[in-house]
């Protein structure tokens, strides 16, 4: 069984731990952080219930490995809301019913932060982009989309 | 309560604040937003112990012997459960009244009917070990001759799959719906005829969240955590095979990460979760993989359908006769209704003289389909909404007046005894023309333009409550009021997503005239919360929703019957509205709630007050033994869908330009909720119709992944425009009706018929995939996916 | 499920890197993004002993553009970064279209061209552009380093022409001339997150409205991604009317002997080749 030493930041803080090699970050951040707003839906890197900003990016945390984020920084759902304040983008979500059953959210949040931390104007067609690895069964897409139009021209008037 | 007490108390539309403004938030959404709203999955114990379960690797087959001695060696492995765990009990069913049809045993003692089959269970330290005690586990089988197709199971000396002689050959269900004029006679009148011969393809649920159980065992009872859709029933099928009284079985349900009907069935690796926590005394977290969820859990039923159908001259839609062979898999659950359900649909939304359905679930050694999303109305609204097609297309008739002439009304009584009250279907059908640019557009199509439509009903509130329970009530709520005019409301019913424990809370915020926060909702316990029979049948909204208002009237009434006499009143002058009680008499006579129940609980030696409710749809067994007659639901919704796209002839691609959807599920409750239910149907539709195919090959599932079983993702979703805003419906909670299943029926023959009119090609089968439609351009046969 | 066991390391340099490789051949496998690599190792297509991540080895995550030898793209280099980059998007647009068709967003954010044509699945689709533009492929080993031109890197399904030791430092694509166009199409059914049933791949040079050199390249038709030289040679030397360009795709469809699966069967994939491989020829000649 092979380990090893990390040092990464989650959500801003810094966490050193021992991990089995074979673990993925999802499994690390689920299991062993207890951090579980972090989904698991395919294991496979198709789904992207589990994704989670890696260095900025989202990327799939069940096809990353857990060793491989040493010394680098992870942001998953439970880091967004600050002081108890929701982001746009989650408050949008709520407002806008862009969500069913709940199980893709995190993940969709997690697309359309990296979205909107780079590009502040997205159209529609790159808002479906960037969401295009985050599978939803419930919603046909529609609010979803919506909910990120929103968070958009919110974050867009708070800069005016 | 009784019916007509609670309707006194009813409160009047001009009173509707909440779902009259709709400026309410879904209860969970917080939760799921923040990652803090708990799924079984994310539920942990310290000293948990991980579950998994051995699956056979090929069926049928006859189990020679099972050696787990290797397994039991390694270090870690805590239990381990044999067929022998579980032999001696019952196996697992559907419905109470028809225990006799349960034919699933926990762990396959000796024969295994399908791939993926429960053999053995493991719980070990963590996932790592029970997967390497799972590769240690031997088995050793011996093959048999298996049956793939339904028409070769039922010759005679086909390969036995799950039948124990009875009735015809490997048939688990057999429905047959006669009723109406003589049909021979209407055939015989009829100015035009038509044969027509249809199927569907295997489909699966594919919620995002995998199934999945936590199980504790503590002072003598089962703690089960579920992904479920039935708690209640769940506790009905594991104290059966646990060997246990119900009152050791408690099932909890988590939030779900959707159902769609897949998380119907009492499966193997809850049960063997409690049997393991019992025996560890430790709890057990057992999460299928996506490929156990696709090889292991339920899928929607292939069926191939012949229609024959008689038409007046004008278009009339006189008698129709219909066989039905229904794929069933090795194992009946949930899919045991489903073989009547497909004689049911037939019946909407068109008015018919006189019909002869016959329905046959077949027994083969195919994935086991049960329950899904429309519960068969999917894929024979499918089949008999193209056979109107053809019809119109052969008679000559405008398709969508061809529709109208046949169009079920308010007040339709069908043959089978269907009674059809609130009824916007021909409304629906307008409104999609309209919308879609019908008339306008229809003389100039271009090659390879089509628009479609799609004409469905379905039920709103089945009656069906799975297990026995008194005057068939089927779901049932209780509310609580304290002296600061605080609510807490118990409801059975099970949120798997679609919104419902907000949609309750919303009714009964409404009917008692407080904000939503202080009404706090507690769900689907089996220890805690009242009888539900669970999320199907399209029942929530409609069963549960009026058993909540009823509660919320009672807590209201007795109130109300308090405080008239103080204000020399009399009861029902009163009503509950923006957090007080007030006189729609005399402006004056107002109170805050808080302070009428801190007088009421005076006045009742300290008593908090609760409110009881229950609905219930009086139905009979006829629709699974016997005639099949009788009216399956209090009420009925309808819906068309209108597509209008482009096929790309070279290759056979699909460019949906817009869906049009138009569905009367009488008064919205929330606009955003069944906005979403609606598209999220386009959406399950649209992957039904084009993307979705669950390929087999004897019994195994060649795709069981998200990269080979593609549903639509953002960007392959059309436009979509929905339209709802109907009759109310007089018996329905404040109005409503269903919105979140019928609505998945019409998505794909309207697709279909659409490109039917771009090809010029009448399909019959589905999926519409690009070679499935480039081979029928060309003139080939779709051998593809032949068994 | 969890992963099999092996031993991540995370060499610190090339040469470290290619010595671990050769000393555990067969047991080791190189990792980049790790989006090609762990799913297959959950699901038992390989496993490995070792696994080693070349993300910490300084410099491999070049972009450049020379005007002599065209476009640089290093081992690190994310498929992301292909598709966003406006140098990528100028000089060579093929490129950065194919890297955006491939799989997700999250998967492109970590998952690199390097990665995707090491694993040589038959239908990835960076190779088809690699071979139209005749891409030199760029090898260091514990001996030194070598050119493998891409023609000859393919050899199988998940097989290369890497020795023992040998990983793939960058990949070069020659310029576009003013007068040379490439394009790449895939085929696929949904809009993303999906595996091309075929791709088809096509660059060509136009002098006085004459085609005098072009080179169509096939995937997921064969067990490796393929050239196909008589659809070429059916377009160099002519005006590319429609009816030569017609039998060039005719050309294309002939040169190639799919298989049959569940996403797409034999004669449909051929039927495909030719639909695409036309249209592949007319987006280059539109970019005139």
């Amino acid at each position: 069984m092979h380990k090893s030493m990390i040092n990464l930041t989650i959500n801003g803080d810094e966490v050193d731990a021992v991990v089995k090699d074979n673990l993925t970050l999802l499994d690390f951040l689920r299991d062993q952080l207890g951090l579980t707003g972090t989904k698991k839906g395919c294991e496979e890197g198709e789904c992207g219930a589990c994704t989670v900003l890696l260095d900025g990016l989202p990327v799939n945390s069940c096809c990353t490995l857990a060793v491989e984020c040493n010394g680098r920084e992870v942001t998953t759902i439970e880091g967004l809301a600050r002081n108890g304040q929701l982001t746009p983008l989650q408050r949008q979500f709520i407002d806008k019913w862009a969500l069913q059953c709940g199980y893709c959210t995190p993940g969709m949040i997690m697309s359309a932060t990296a979205l909107l931390n780079t590009n502040h104007h997205p159209t529609e067609l790159e808002i479906r982009e960037a969401i295009e690895g985050n599978l939803c069964r419930c919603t046909g897409y529609a609010k979803i989309v919506e909910a990120i139009q929103a968070a958009a021209a919110e974050m867009n008037w708070e800069e005016a | 309560m009784h019916k007509d007490c609670a309707k006194t108390y009813f409160k009047k539309p001009e009173f509707y604040r909440l779902t009259g403004e709709n400026n309410y938030v879904r209860i969970d959404a917080e939760d799921k937003v923040t990652g803090h709203g708990q799924y079984v999955g994310d539920i942990m114990f310290p000293d948990m112990l991980t579950g998994r379960m051995v699956r056979a690797p090929f069926a049928p087959a006859r189990i020679l012997s099972i050696d787990t001695s290797e397994a039991e060696k390694l270090p870690g492995v805590k239990c381990i459960l044999t067929p022998k765990d579980f032999e001696w009990k019952h196996k697992v069913g559907n419905g109470e009244f028809a225990a006799e049809f349960a034919d699933k045993e926990v762990l396959c003692t000796e024969i295994v009917r399908q791939v993926g089959d429960d053999i053995c269970a493991v719980a070990a330290i963590d996932e790592e070990t029970a997967q390497r005690a799972v590769d240690l586990i031997k088995v050793e089988y011996e093959k048999l001759p298996g049956v793939y197709d339904p028409f070769e199971a039922m010759e005679e000396g086909a390969p036995e799959v799950n039948w124990e002689g009875k009735g015809l050959h490997n048939i688990g269900m057999q429905s047959h719906m006669c009723a109406g004029t003589d049909i021979d006679e209407e055939f015989n009148n009829a100015s035009y005829i038509q044969h027509r011969d249809y199927s569907t393809h295997r489909m699966v649920h594919a919620a995002m969240e995998p199934h999945g159980a936590v199980a504790t065992y503590r002072n003598g009872t089962y703690n089960i955590w579920m992904s479920t859709q039935m708690a209640y029933v769940d506790q009905f099928w594991y104290a059966k095979c646990l060997g246990v009284p119900e009152n050791h079985v408690r099932v909890i349900k988590p939030l779900v990460g959707g159902g769609f009907g897949g998380k119907l069935d009492s499966y193997s690796f809850g049960l063997c979760a409690a049997k393991m926590a019992e025996l560890t005394q430790r709890p057990v977290r057992m999460i299928l993989t996506r490929e156990e969820v696709f090889q292991t859990t339920r899928n929607r039923h292939p069926i191939y359908m012949h229609i024959d159908t008689a038409f007046a001259e004008n278009g009339k839609m006189l008698a129709k006769k219909c066989y039905h062979v229904l794929d069933g898999g090795p194992y009946g659950g949930s899919g045991v209704a489903a073989c009547a359900q497909a004689t049911l649909w037939a019946n909407f939304p068109y008015k018919l003289n006189s019909v002869d359905f016959l329905a046959r679930r077949v027994y083969t050694n195919n994935p086991a389909a049960g329950a899904m999303r429309g519960y068969t109305a999917c894929q024979v609204h499918f089949a008999h909404d193209l056979n109107m097609q053809y019809a119109a297309d052969q008679m000559g008739i405008d398709p969508v007046e061809f529709r109208k002439i046949s169009a079920a009304d308010p007040g339709y009584v069908a043959p089978a005894g269907l009674h059809i009250t609130s009824c916007a279907y021909k409304e629906t059908l307008d409104t999609a023309a309209k919308e879609i640019g019908w008339y306008e557009r229809k003389d100039k199509m271009k090659d390879g333009e089509g628009i479609g439509f799609a004409g469905t009903g379905f039920v709103s509130g089945t009656g069906f409550a799975v297990l026995e329970a008194p005057n068939q009530s089927s779901a049932c709520v209780q509310v609580r009021l304290n002296k600061r005019g605080m609510c807490t409301l118990y409801i059975g019913s099970h949120d798997i997503g679609q919104g419902s424990d907000t949609v309750m809370t919303a009714i009964v915020a409404e009917e008692l005239g407080l904000p939503m926060d202080m009404v706090k909702t507690f769900m689907s316990d089996t220890f805690l919360t009242p009888w539900d029979s669970g999320s199907y049948g399209s029942r929530v909204t409609f069963l549960a929703g009026n058993a909540a208002r009823r509660a919320a009237v009672d807590a209201k009434r007795q109130l109300f019957e308090t405080i008239a006499p103080i204000w020399g009143v009399m009861p029902e002058t009163l009503e509950c509205l923006e957090g007080k009680v007030i006189s729609k008499e005399k402006a004056e006579l107002q109170m805050p709630i808080g302070d009428a129940m801190f007088k009421y609980m005076t006045i009742h030696g300290g008593d908090e007050l609760v409110g009881v409710g229950s609905y219930y749809h009086r139905t009979d067994n006829s629709q699974y033994n016997g005639e099949n007659t009788t009216n399956y639901a209090p009420a009925y919704s309808f819906s068309t869908g209108a597509a209008h796209l482009t096929v790309d002839k070279e290759t056979g691609v699909l460019d949906i330009d817009e869906f049009v959807f138009a569905h009367d599920c009488g008064r919205a409750l929330n606009r955003r909720a069944v906005e979403g239910q609606l598209e999220g149907s386009i959406g399950m539709g649209l992957g039904y119709a084009v993307y979705e195919h669950n390929i087999t090959k004897e019994g195994k599932i060649l795709n069981p992944n998200f990269r080979d079983y593609r549903f639509p993702t953002a960007l392959d979703m059309p436009k979509m425009r929905t339209f709802y805003d109907f009759t109310p419906d007089e018996e329905g909670p404040l109005g409503a009706k269903e919105a979140g299943e019928g609505s998945a029926a019409p998505v794909a023959p309207a697709i279909a018929n659409a490109v039917n009119m771009a090809t010029g090609v009448y399909f019959t089968s589905l999926p519409l995939d690009p070679e499935h439609i480039w081979r029928a351009m060309n003139g080939m046969e779709d051998d593809r996916h032949s068994k | 499920m969890v992963l099999p066991q092996f031993e991540y390391i995370a060499a610190s340099s090339l040469e470290e890197a290619c010595k671990l490789l050769l000393e555990h051949d067969g047991k080791a496998k190189v990792m980049a993004g790790a989006t090609d690599l762990i799913p297959p190792m959950r699901d038992k297509v390989f496993t490995a002993e070792y696994v080693i991540d070349l993300k910490k080895i300084p410099g491999l995550d070049e972009l450049s553009y020379d005007e002599k030898e065209g476009l640089k793209i290093g081992a690190l280099t994310t498929l992301r970064t292909l598709e966003h980059s406006p140098l990528v998007k100028e000089k060579n647009p093929a490129v950065a279209y194919a890297a955006k068709v491939i799989a997700s967003t999250q998967i492109r954010a970590k998952g690199t061209l390097v990665g995707n044509i090491c694993n040589a699945s038959p239908s990835n689709d960076s190779a088809p552009n690699l071979l139209a533009q005749g891409a030199k492929v760029n090898v260091q080993g514990v001996d030194g380093t070598r050119v493998i031109p891409i023609e000859e890197f393919f050899l199988g399904v998940r097989r290369t022409a890497l020795k023992p030791g040998e990983i793939v430092t960058s990949v070069v694509i020659p310029p576009l001339a003013e007068d040379e166009k490439a394009a790449y199409m895939k085929f696929a059914v949904r809009k993303a997150m999906d595996l091309a049933i075929i791709g088809v791949a096509a660059k060509i040079k136009m002098k006085d409205g004459v085609c005098t050199d072009a080179r169509v390249a096939l995937g997921a038709v064969a067990v490796t991604p393929i050239l196909a030289p008589a659809a070429a040679a059916e377009l160099i030397g002519k005006k590319l009317t429609d009816e030569v360009i017609d039998k060039a795709a005719e050309a294309a469809m002939n040169s190639c002997s799919p298989i049959s699966d569940i996403r797409a069967s034999k004669e449909y994939r051929k039927e495909m080749v030719r639909v695409f491989t036309k249209r592949a020829v007319k987006q280059c000649l539109e970019q005139y």
